[in-house]
């Protein structure tokens, strides 16, 4: 609750104490001077009873937020109000939202008006907001404001429930010719096996996409389904094998500035977020490895599914800059040591170090991620 | 390998945040912007300005108490409180550029207003005096000679209070200047103060005339008290309409801070979050 308008306050209140004495002198006029001072009290006193009842009614209903969202992509912010248990509708009802990111917080996000709210019914404020920075946004908590004309405090209701959204890593569109980097490295077109030889496990099903060998029809499932053109595969996959290591490389310089690194990561988490896409469209299965902390190290299991590249993006929206070495220098060891898998490191160095030159290993600096992107897909 | 690599330029990583301007917030909207944004809505209010013009008229009808203060001896008050009622309205800042007309026109209005006692007075050779005044006074208010001929009529009618009360003329002088000042320096950006410091006037201009045309005032008390209330009621318009203009001149804005991660090849913004309405 605040005071609408002090000057204007002051100029009234004076108003009226000269207009009270100077009537006061004089008997005869007294209807009308009661009339001259008693008018503005009452509607100050009305408009502002009628603002303090009407924030109390208000209520939230609902708060229309996706879960999460892509960085650079758009989404909707609804959030609905209710007007409960008043004898007069809020009339230019005031709404906006606080917004904090990692780093950065709107305290007021713009005010979306509702003019008029009947009692009983609800209305609803929309936002469209577009987050960049990957992360956790906070969406909350909400506040509607209401100043009647004539009143003199402005009452704002706020609604303490918070929101957050994922936001995952922009999506990066690379350029075809992304498939150079297994070129000698690993058969980079794709699985052409059509069956499961004795090695691979059952992992589930799917429906069935031309190419797809008869005998993997899953005769049940198919069945089953209520649609009877409807046919569905199953899918098999060697456990023991992986066709390429991504390695992300989460430590800090040495030298140089901090932002330019923070930067570099970024670029290099929605890089490292398109090539395990493009790659697994390609039927490829990729492990995926960084260093989170000093012993807290993700290493995902990239399979051609929805789910495991969800998975991926939920994990490298957490990831940030360590400032430890050692553990990296490990990680891409141990790749090198896992037989059968093309390893790719994605550096954050302008610069190859001489110690992984000596490896088996595709390197790629900051300076090669541009050659490969082509845009942002939002 | 080498290929692609020739083809990539060393300081791209070093040079894009400058490029994209990271770092630095850029204003979508201002204060200022959105106070002409309200202004021009209000300039368009029809409503607005007749609600103004009603305040206007029925305050000089309570005050001179329906123009029938004695020209003989109030000629200086009956003469401030036409000009003021009939020049005050077009000063306003959202009030459209006056045409070629418009002082013909409120020389006529300020004629009638002066003259309208005459109708169940009468006839006294000082009133046309006042009136041929009033008149001439409103054909010399234009462009900037509006607030000379504004200012003339405040400085009448606080000297005729000074010669009745040296103390509450310094008084209310001070407390003018100083509220004046104030509300002139805010409105922009609190648009309501205009209804409040309308308010205030009203009650102000009441209070001179309780205190100095009393004598005047109580035989038409009914149409005093009607005329308050319908400029009461026009207050409560003003109020209304400034709300409206406050409501829908709100820019749709963008409101975000600044980032100093921004992703390959975004060149939209340089802002984490941006939020539209």
């Amino acid at each position: 609750m605040a005071l609408a308008q002090p000057v204007g306050l002051a100029v009234l209140g004076a108003g009226i104490g000269v207009a009270a004495i100077a009537g006061a002198l004089h008997p005869t006029l007294q209807p009308l001077v009661v009339f001259v001072v008693a008018f503005p009290i009452l509607w100050i006193g009305l408009a502002t009873t009628l603002t303090y009842t009407t924030a109390r009614a208000l209520r939230m209903v609902n708060v229309d937020v996706p879960s999460r969202i892509r960085a650079l992509s758009t989404f909707r912010l609804a959030f609905s109000l209710t007007l409960d248990n008043h004898p007069f509708p809020a009339i230019g009802v005031l709404t906006n939202v606080r917004l904090a990111a990692d780093d950065v917080t709107i305290d007021e996000g713009p005010s979306a008006e509702i003019a008029i709210l009947e009692v009983g019914r609800g209305a609803t404020s929309e936002w469209e907001i577009t987050a960049k920075e990957r992360g956790l946004l906070l969406l909350g908590p909400f506040r509607a404001a209401i100043e009647l004309p004539g009143s003199a405090i402005r009452v704002t209701a706020i609604f303490e429930r918070k929101f957050g959204v994922t936001v995952l890593p922009a999506v990066y569109h690379l350029q075809p010719f992304v498939d150079t980097l297994l070129a000698g490295r690993h058969l980079a077109t794709g699985r052409f096996q059509k069956v499961p030889s004795a090695i691979e496990e059952y992992i589930g099903a799917r429906e069935y996409r031309p190419g797809d060998s008869p005998k993997l029809i899953h005769r049940v499932l198919s069945l089953r389904s209520s649609d009877p053109n409807q046919v569905y595969v199953r899918e098999f996959e060697d456990p023991s094998r992986e066709d390429l290591s991504i390695v992300l490389d989460t430590a800090e310089p040495i030298d140089g500035d901090v932002n330019l690194h923070a930067y570099r990561l970024e670029k290099a988490i929605c890089f490292v977020s398109a090539l395990c896409r493009i790659f697994a469209t390609r039927r490829l299965t990729i492990r995926f490895v960084c260093q989170r902390s000093k012993r807290d190290m993700v290493a995902l299991r990239v399979r051609p599914l929805d789910i495991d590249l969800d998975r991926l993006d939920m994990e490298l929206a957490r990831v940030a800059l360590i400032d430890h070495h050692a553990p990296v220098k490990r990680i891409l060891l141990d790749e090198v040591r896992r037989q059968g898998a093309a390893v790719i490191f994605v550096s954050l160095s302008s610069r190859e170090r001489i110690e992984n030159e000596r490896l088996p290993i595709v390197t790629l600096t900051p300076d090669h991620v541009p050659v490969f992107t082509r845009e942002v897909v939002a | 390998m080498l290929d692609l690599l020739r083809r990539v330029d060393p300081g791209f990583y070093a040079k894009e945040p400058y490029l994209l301007g990271a770092g630095a917030q850029v204003p979508r909207y201002s204060e200022e912007a959105q106070a002409e944004a309200r202004l021009a809505v209000l300039s368009e209010d029809r409503l607005l300005r007749a609600a103004i013009v009603v305040i206007a008229l029925c305050a000089y009808l309570v005050v001179t108490a329906a123009g029938t203060l004695d020209p003989r001896t109030e000629y200086l008050p009956l003469w401030a409180f036409a000009v003021v009622a009939v020049a005050m309205p077009r000063a306003l800042p959202w009030w459209p550029k006056a045409g070629r007309n418009a002082t013909w026109v409120e020389a006529l209005v300020g004629i009638a207003l002066t003259a309208m006692p005459a109708l169940w007075t009468p006839l006294q050779p000082l009133l046309g005096a006042v009136v041929a005044t009033v008149a001439i006074t409103l054909l010399a208010a234009r462009g900037r000679g509006r607030w000379i001929v504004l200012a003339l009529a405040a400085i009448a009618l606080w000297l005729h209070l000074l010669f009745v009360s040296v103390y509450a003329a310094v008084a209310v002088g001070a407390a003018g200047v100083i509220a004046v000042r104030e509300v002139v320096r805010t409105w922009r950006f609190c648009p309501q103060l205009i209804a409040w410091a309308t308010l205030g006037i009203l009650l102000a201009a009441s209070a001179y005339a309780f205190a100095l045309e009393a004598a005047a005032l109580v035989h038409f008390l009914p149409l005093e008290i009607a005329a308050i209330a319908v400029a009461y009621v026009s207050v409560c318009v003003v109020a209304g309409r400034i709300r409206r203009a406050e409501l829908s001149a709100r820019p749709e804005g963008l409101l975000s801070l600044p980032q100093s991660i921004v992703p390959l090849l975004d060149r939209s913004h340089d802002h984490a979050i941006i939020c539209f309405r």
